[in-house]
């Protein structure tokens, strides 16, 4: 039988603290997954609308375990932000970098809310590494043909976008 | 090259089951007939869009074995729960009958959707292991995810995962299980 995790779109970038990848929801495919090789300064996932422009109300909510190598975890719970949902790792410092593993669920759908899960490492110093377990929803039903990255500072890495179907 | 991730068994509910089989071969819920094998080492479930028939039902997790779902209270799990809107908290059972589960609702957005990891199940001198992350509605709603993993302590081959209602049904879902590639 057909199916499998077939490859949508890769996006290197550098230096910049703003990655939009645009057109690469469909009808083709219900879940997708995300991954981006580095790590950015409160790097925000943010949906762009079905006309590619960066939605603006205030829909995302997030809930984030932070597990640090160096001190107690911790809990981020955001809701009804416009900024984005908190998916991606939040690297700073020397030598700063990361990876991250999102999938997103029925982002196209003009019926049904968008939920994220994600798992992100990152290093936040110099010396403390931080693991975090994420999930995330854009509380409104429009369809959504794309995302941003958006960091706080500049950042350089690749996002490489997936269907699974 | 072919594809590393290969679809192997896919199940959409259309009506309203008190549960929903993948793989467990001819007793799954699918017309696939596949039962989880050695033909992949590590097997990947994912399901979307899962909805049960009554508000505050729960769908909960077992696996299987032969086809038939493995009832016994030898279900050990790990979990944190993850809320936007409150505090977290992390829970922990050993020898339970089923790995339990957050509440879902009847209508968007009251959905549940995740992504299972399934380990050593076709290898009958090892326990079957599970990693687990949701990401959902309760029918209030609440929006939450679990990060966790579950393991039934009998050293047998398992075959498929079951999802059942605590009670009554679930309403709609689509569940797909991939192997990978080794």
């Amino acid at each position: 039988m057909a199916g499998s995790l077939e490859l949508i779109n890769k996006t290197d970038f550098s230096s910049v603290s703003t990655v939009n990848v645009d057109n690469v929801f469909t009808a083709d495919y219900d879940v997708y997954k995300i991954t981006l090789d580095t790590g950015g300064q409160y790097g925000l996932l943010r949906f762009l609308d079905s006309s590619g422009s960066l939605t603006t109300d205030g829909a995302y909510d997030t809930a984030r375990l932070n597990l640090k190598i160096n001190t107690t975890y911790s809990e981020t719970r955001i809701v009804g932000t416009d900024v984005g949902i908190y998916a991606f790792s939040e690297s700073s410092g020397s030598g700063a970098g990361g990876g991250n593993v999102l999938y997103v669920f029925n982002p196209f759908s003009s019926s049904s809310y968008t939920f994220v899960t994600a798992q992100t490492v990152d290093i936040n110093s110099s010396t403390a590494h931080r693991i975090a377990k994420t999930i995330g929803v854009y509380k409104n039903v429009q369809s959504l043909r794309g995302f941003s990255l958006q960091a706080l500072a500049g950042v350089t890495g690749t996002l490489v976008t997936y269907g699974v179907k | 090259m072919a594809g590393s991730l290969v679809l192997v068994d896919e199940f959409t509910v259309s009506s309203a089951v008190a549960n929903v089989i993948i793989g467990g071969g001819s007793s799954g819920s699918s017309s696939e007939n596949f039962a989880i094998d050695s033909t992949y080492d590590v097997y990947m479930l994912q399901y979307n869009n899962l909805f049960m028939s009554v508000d505050g039902r729960v769908p909960q997790i077992r696996f299987t074995v032969s086809g038939s779902a493995d009832t016994s209270s030898n279900y050990d799990n790990a979990r944190m729960n993850l809320y936007s809107n409150q505090a977290f908290y992390d829970g922990a059972n050993q020898n339970v009958s089923y790995m339990p589960n957050l509440s879902g609702g009847i209508t968007s957005p009251e959905s549940q959707q995740g992504t299972i990891y399934l380990f050593n199940f076709s290898n009958a001198s090892e326990y079957s292991y599970a990693t687990l992350e949701l990401v959902g509605a309760t029918e209030t709603p609440e929006y939450y995810g679990v990060a966790g993993g579950f393991v039934l302590t009998v050293a047998q081959a398992t075959d498929g995962v079951q999802f059942y209602a605590n009670a009554n049904n679930i309403a709609s879902g689509e569940f797909k299980l991939y192997g990978l590639n080794k």
